[in-house]
């Protein structure tokens, strides 16, 4: 079932990707899965929901649920600055297109990856969970962990009842 | 495009169905109305031939043989028997799983099915055996829905006056013209008789006229035309044709041929024109058959002439009925209304930012008129929307007469089901979501209120019992109400199983609503023995959960011996909500206005004087409260004097403390998605006029929510 | 009511104007008998006939019968004037085909009458 599990003969396409920054990490998504960019704005928090799951906010009529990347991963939280942005992704959950946005300090570029430069995921020594991670992309002397968004962004993941309230 | 016209026809079939249901119960009640007899052979014919049009082959094989039978009962030849109701109703079952079928539905058990054609074969007293060329014998027919309006009928006119007509000073076009008025109308003047000048006398009236006339108003109409010429001519007057005249449709020689008209020679035949051995020898040349009796001097030209006129007019009115059972209603798919309703919703929004953008420009006057235009644009575009969205209850009541009837028979009870406000409209969501709580508790009141007729009779009651479904706008609110005068509930019968179940204490002192609403208690359930109708226990909880999320409220009303109320509560529309905004700590919130009753403060005094225990005295009564900052977790102190929203759940008063009130808020309702379905609390979002997200309350959820938080575990 | 020979083509055009109802019927029959009798083509104008009934629309009818009988043709001159393409509507003498009497072409009904 999990592939990333099995041999790590399936990696990341060649591709356009965009990169963002979570502290000093830099990471990349399909720029297929991404809509738009957004400024940060006022997020509605929903009550009695884990601290990651930011809230909602108003995109052109329609309410979107925000991630925080930074608390999803895992990583302290940080004030928001000029660079504090949401990125729009289209993600696919249990079948149907849920449209997310995702919370991350700042968003670098769209960068074009040959499939030589992109390398399995470490089958140990990342923070994230394996199976998060598409690939690792490595550029200019640095590696850009390439994100499985689709498998980010579950309902598991996102589960909104898992912490006893 | 054949697809779409499956879906069509299955649309349309499903519908029809469930008017022959009605029919049929109808026809039950006064089995020899030959009108309702006439309304079921149209449905079958109907089914059956739209069916076959669109290969459902098996669809038009079984229902055949339902339509012969009413074919039958139309003729005089068979009466309606019970069993023959039982029969056609489970054909009607039999159909709708057919449809189901094709849709990748279960498929159906062929024998069954064979089974119950026997039967009905039976009955009409067809041989059981045919039926591999059944369905060769449904060839495609005219398939319309029977719309209920006066019926326009076409009349064959003949007016010959006396040749002394103009002697009397008649002019006949004033005749003529008076018809005219009457319906859509085509004269010709037969010249036949006119000599040649010189045998000509010119002050007699020798033409003759043939009127096709299609009008509503029936022949007294026209015959009072002719009142004043009727010794001065000869007149006939005959119908020749009746849009929905199943003679028409499917004469008896052969029901399914498609005869939206009829030829030009039988036309010419049935005027006495020409002889049919005439029309038959012409036939076997290839020409028009019009054409060809002139030629053949077998008729006079004008003749063929109306027998066109007549064939075009005929044609005109099926064309014109139709046209206008399309354009009385339109079907939409439901996703595009949907979306309709989102846009106005977005526009809502924005109209609200552009009259709070345009008040702050102070005494901008242009501006502020046009802001304001917009705004009652906005809302009529926004009624209009959400009334397109309406439909009569009385669709689901229909259904509940099925129900009803098979329950009682079952459950060897004798009850009627009467219903009250069928034509009340609701949102169509509402009535979809509406139908399985609704089922459940006329299911419930049949089950455990009405009595067996034993029973029921030797407590001085009728035999029959009643369930009664009423329907009722109040307000921004729909009441529906399901009655009957069964035995009611068991106050005592019901306060044992609360004890027992641990819901209240032994010695608890109760009201006797507050005993009747323990019956919402999960899980409670008072039959003694689980019939595998009702009682299973899942019940009156679930009935109550569909019922909040529908933003409605249950209240329950009853008397030992007399009967039992549920009365229903609901949304005109779950589109739009009318709700409080309040605010607490940065955030704002939505709480839905109907369950509102009142506004107080609460001070820290007040808060000081509870001792602890969250509760104030209103008027005398002591109301507990939730506070929905600490509730919800919200950081920091709240303002030194706070608000109590009180409102009434579960038929009592309870508080919910906000920082702020700010004031009503008619809203868009927006989902929260996937990722939030859970979210307790909360049961939707929407979005404030500066662009910002307000969370909508589900006050019912919250109390749940509190209760398991203070309840010791 | 006024007969008139073209010179070109030899026609008689009969003029009728005014009211043609059934009170000069007689006088109408007379004169296309008379022109009838005189000439092998005749063209009726009606342009300025004011209100006509079904006497007249009679004779006409008559007419042309007896015209196609002995062999001479008789034919409505196009431009007609409102009343008298109203009878024709009202009547019902409008057609779309020729009566059997006639041969298929020169029926004085057929047409449009609008």
């Amino acid at each position: 079932m999990d592939r990333m599990d099995s041999t790590a003969a399936v990696v990341a396409d060649a591709g356009q990707y965009l990169t963002f920054k979570l502290g000093e990490e830099v990471f990349a998504l399909d720029i297929a899965k991404v809509r738009e960019v957004l400024d940060f704005t006022t997020v509605t928090k929903v009550p009695q929901t884990p601290d990651f799951m930011l809230g909602v906010i108003n995109l052109r009529g329609s309410v979107v649920p925000v991630v925080d990347m930074r608390l999803k991963f895992g990583l302290s939280g940080m004030e928001k600055t000029v660079n504090t942005c949401i990125i729009i992704v289209e993600v696919e959950m249990d079948g149907e297109v849920v449209v997310l946005g995702a919370l991350v300090d700042s968003v670098q570029e769209v960068i074009e990856l040959e499939t030589t430069q992109i390398e399995p995921p470490p089958r140990i020594g990342a923070r994230l969970k394996t199976k998060f991670i598409k690939g690792m992309g490595k550029r200019d002397g640095y590696f850009i962990i390439i994100l499985d968004i689709d498998r980010v962004f579950t309902t598991d993941e996102l589960a909104i009842v898992q912490e006893a309230m | 495009m054949m697809d779409a016209h499956k879906e069509a026809f299955k649309e349309e079939a499903y519908e029809l169905l469930s008017d022959l249901e009605t029919s049929l119960l109808d026809l039950e009640q006064s089995p020899d109305d030959m009108d309702i007899v006439g309304r079921v052979f149209r449905t079958m014919h109907t089914v059956k031939g739209s069916g076959a049009m669109f290969g459902f082959d098996d669809i038009a094989a079984f229902t055949h043989e339902v339509e012969t039978i009413y074919d039958l009962v139309r003729n005089g030849k068979l009466t309606v028997t019970k069993n023959l109701i039982d029969l056609t109703l489970a054909s009607g079952d039999v159909i709708r799983r057919m449809l189901d079928a094709s849709d990748g539905g279960e498929p159906l058990d062929q024998e069954q099915v064979e089974n119950l054609k026997d039967l009905l074969r039976a009955i009409s007293g067809a041989e059981a055996s045919a039926s591999g060329q059944e369905t060769e014998r449904a060839l495609p027919s005219v398939a319309y829905l029977p719309v209920a309006k006066k019926e326009d009928i076409t009349y064959r006119i003949r007016f010959r006056p006396h040749p002394s007509l103009f002697a009397t000073g008649t002019n006949p076009v004033l005749l003529l013209n008076e018809l005219r008025e009457l319906g859509v109308c085509a004269v010709v003047a037969h010249t036949g008789a006119i000599p040649e000048l010189e045998e000509l006398n010119p002050e007699e009236c020798l033409t003759y006229w043939t009127v096709i006339l299609t009008t509503d108003r029936g022949e007294n109409a026209i015959r009072d035309v002719f009142i004043f010429v009727e010794d001065q001519c000869e007149l006939s007057i005959e119908a020749i044709h009746q849009v929905d005249d199943l003679e028409m449709l499917g004469r008896e020689d052969d029901p399914d041929a498609p005869i939206p008209h009829k030829k030009i020679g039988e036309i010419l035949i049935e005027r006495g024109e020409v002889a049919k051995e005439d029309l038959e020898r012409v036939l076997e040349g290839q020409k028009r058959v019009g054409e060809i009796l002139v030629e053949k001097g077998l008729v006079d030209a004008s003749n063929v002439e109306i027998a066109l006129i007549e064939q075009q007019q005929v044609r005109d009115a099926e064309t014109k009925h139709r046209r206008e059972a399309l354009t009385s209603s339109i079907r939409v798919p439901a996703d595009k209304l949907d979306k309709l309703v989102d846009l106005v919703g977005e526009l809502v929004t924005v109209q609200a930012r552009l009259s709070q953008t345009a008040a702050s420009f102070n005494g901008h006057p242009e501006l502020l008129s046009v802001a304001e235009e917009v705004e009652r644009l906005t809302a009529e575009l926004r009624d209009n929307t959400m009334n397109i969205r309406m439909l009569p209850i009385g669709v689901t009541f229909n259904r509940f007469k099925r129900l009803v009837r098979d329950l009682s028979s079952e459950l060897g009870k004798d009850v009627a089901l009467s219903t009250d406000g069928a034509e009340t409209e609701l949102d169509k969501t509402v009535i979809e979501r509406l139908n399985d709580p609704l089922v459940h508790l006329i299911r419930n009141s049949i089950d455990h209120g009405v009595e067996s007729p034993e029973v029921r009779e030797s407590a001085g009651k009728p035999r029959q019992g009643t369930v009664g479904l009423l329907a009722a706008h109040s307000g921004a609110n729909v009441l529906i109400q399901i009655s009957d005068d069964g035995a009611g509930l068991d106050r005592d019968a019901i306060r044992a199983k609360g004890i027992e179940r641990g819901l209240i204490a032994s010695d608890a002192e109760l009201t006797e609503k507050e005993i009747f609403s323990l019956i919402f208690a999960p899980g409670f359930s008072t039959a003694e023995k689980v019939s595998n109708i009702s009682g299973r226990g899942v019940g009156m909880d679930v009935v109550k959960r569909s019922i909040e999320a529908l933003r409605g409220s249950i209240d329950i009303d009853s008397q030992k011996g007399v009967g039992t109320t549920i009365t229903l509560r609901l949304p005109l529309t779950l589109a739009i909500i009318d709700g409080l905004l309040v605010k607490i700590g940065e955030a704002f919130f939505v709480l839905p206005l109907s369950n509102i009753e009142e506004c107080v403060e609460l001070t820290r005094e007040d808060v000081r004087k509870g001792h602890g225990r969250q509760m104030i005295y209103l008027r005398g009564e002591i109301v507990p409260y939730v506070s929905l900052r600490e509730h919800f977790g919200v950081d920091g102190e709240p303002p030194a004097i706070e608000q109590v929203v009180v409102v009434m759940a579960e038929n009592n008063k309870i508080g919910f403390v906000v920082d702020k009130v700010i004031g009503e808020h008619q809203t868009v309702i927006k989902t929260l998605g996937k990722v939030y379905r859970d979210a307790e609390g909360v049961s939707g979002a929407t979005i404030l006029g500066d662009g910002s997200v307000a969370l909508i309350l589900d006050i019912h959820s919250i109390l749940r929510g509190a209760e398991v938080a203070e309840q010791p575990v | 009511m006024q007969q008139k020979t073209e010179r070109q083509s030899g026609a008689k055009v009969v003029t009728l104007e005014g009211d043609l109802t059934i009170q000069r019927a007689n006088e109408l029959k007379e004169c296309l008998l008379e022109a009838l009798h005189s000439s092998k083509q005749v063209l009726v104008d009606l342009a300025k006939a004011t209100s006509v009934d079904l006497s007249c629309l009679q004779i006409l009818c008559s007419a042309h019968r007896t015209a196609l009988k002995l062999g001479k043709s008789l034919a409505l001159d196009e431009g007609f004037s409102e009343g008298f393409k109203q009878a024709v509507r009202d009547l019902g003498y409008k057609r779309n085909r020729s009566c059997l009497k006639d041969g298929e072409a020169c029926c004085l009904w057929v047409g449009g009458w609008r």
